[in-house]
């Protein structure tokens, strides 16, 4: 099924200053780089029960942006049942590229916001490739919602997802079809 | 037991510009207005299971800021079988004082920044109250995690959750304490 959006969804986190890199790199994903083209995952409209929020991750393939190794996003999304197409993690591109977050939650520092510029565009890399190659193909999902065990921390959810390096920062699990790793 | 700290829920989603109101409510309150009186409650470490996020939940009374209708916040707290210690329910403090959150998501417009101030203020208020006052109480509690069903909309949170409007835009569960400085201050207006 060839992929006309891409569900967009960042760590969204409070306590960090790299959840507000995520968010605001989403923001820059969703409102200049590929406007039209793709959609925000909001959790707490998720686990609501949100029907938007629930058929956009059913429907298209997500791109997970955690921002710290927690990595609570791939964790709900094993949760859930529906591995991500990509994830992009923000601790190897502070790593590489030698851009922090900074140290200001309300309103990125600029060496914060250049992250968040980084981050953007590895994203809509990912975003861009899965909406332009003819020979990507997603499957639609259903998410599991019953029987659910949240709070429970343990390594276990995101090691199943199995991730594999494709780039830096930028993974995708075993499962999912190839990128340009392919 | 008095209260040590109030943990502040916002509630955390993205889409919606009102979503980035009760972050910057939340911000306003732990970094300007109440340092040491108010722990943010990270949702999404929460449903991680990260022990020092479980314990704000568990030990301190918990203010939630619903930002929409679907009222997410409340949801989780249902969801987890805990109940608020209050909400503050930000559409009917757009209708009531004519803020709005405006159009800009990465740094919120002059509106939706003196809204979330306002959101934040009438937080602490609440939270003065608790703290200050010797005829409140809350008791730590325990969240229940296991075999949950997610994403059941047909939950109305206002009832399970018991709401009771107790000032403009403020809601408490029917069974939790009176808020010391709001509920007086409603009763003699």
């Amino acid at each position: 099924m060839a992929v006309s959006r891409i569900c967009i969804f960042p760590c969204g986190g409070m306590k960090k200053v790299e959840s507000t890199v995520a968010r605001i790199a989403s923001y820059i994903v969703n409102e200049d780089l590929l406007p039209g083209k793709t959609m925000l995952m909001c959790v707490p409209a998720f686990l609501r029960g949100v029907e938007e929020d629930i058929l956009m991750v059913e429907n298209n393939p997500t791109v997970v942006i955690d921002c710290h190794e927690e990595s609570c996003g791939s964790n709900l999304m094993a949760l859930i049942g529906i591995p991500p197409a990509v994830r992009i993690y923000i601790p190897d591109i502070v790593s590489q590229t030698g851009l922090v977050p900074g140290r200001n939650r309300q309103i990125l520092d600029p060496v914060g916001e250049r992250l968040a510029q980084e981050v953007a565009r590895r994203a809509a890399k990912a975003a861009k490739w899965m909406l332009e190659d003819a020979n990507y193909h997603f499957e639609n999902r259903k998410v599991q919602v019953t029987g659910r065990n949240l709070c429970d921390y343990s390594d276990e959810a995101v090691e199943s997802l199995d991730y594999i390096l494709i780039e830096p920062a930028i993974y995708r699990p075993r499962s999912m079809p190839p990128l340009w790793d392919g | 037991m008095s209260v040590e700290k109030v943990a502040i829920y916002s509630c955390g989603g993205i889409g919606l510009h009102v979503s980035c109101v009760t972050r910057l409510a939340g911000y306003l309150l732990e970094e300007e207005l109440l340092e040491s009186d108010v722990e943010i409650l990270d949702m999404h470490r929460l449903i991680r299971g990260m022990p020092d996020e479980i314990e704000i939940v568990e030990r301190y009374p918990t203010i939630i800021l619903d930002g929409c209708a679907h009222q997410c916040g409340s949801n989780l707290f249902w969801l987890l079988k805990v109940k608020p210690a209050c909400r503050i329910y930000i559409p009917e403090i757009i209708a009531e004082t004519g803020l709005y959150p405006g159009r800009e998501r990465k740094v919120l417009e002059e509106s939706g920044q003196r809204l979330a101030k306002e959101v934040a203020q009438r937080a602490e208020t609440i939270i003065k109250g608790m703290k200050e006052s010797s005829a409140y109480h809350f008791h730590p509690k325990k969240i229940q995690t296991r075999d949950l069903t997610l994403c059941d909309y047909g939950v109305d949170v206002e009832k399970v959750l018991g709401y009771l409007k107790v000032a403009p835009g403020v809601y408490r569960p029917k069974d939790m304490n009176q808020l010391p400085r709001l509920e007086e201050r409603e009763t003699q207006a």
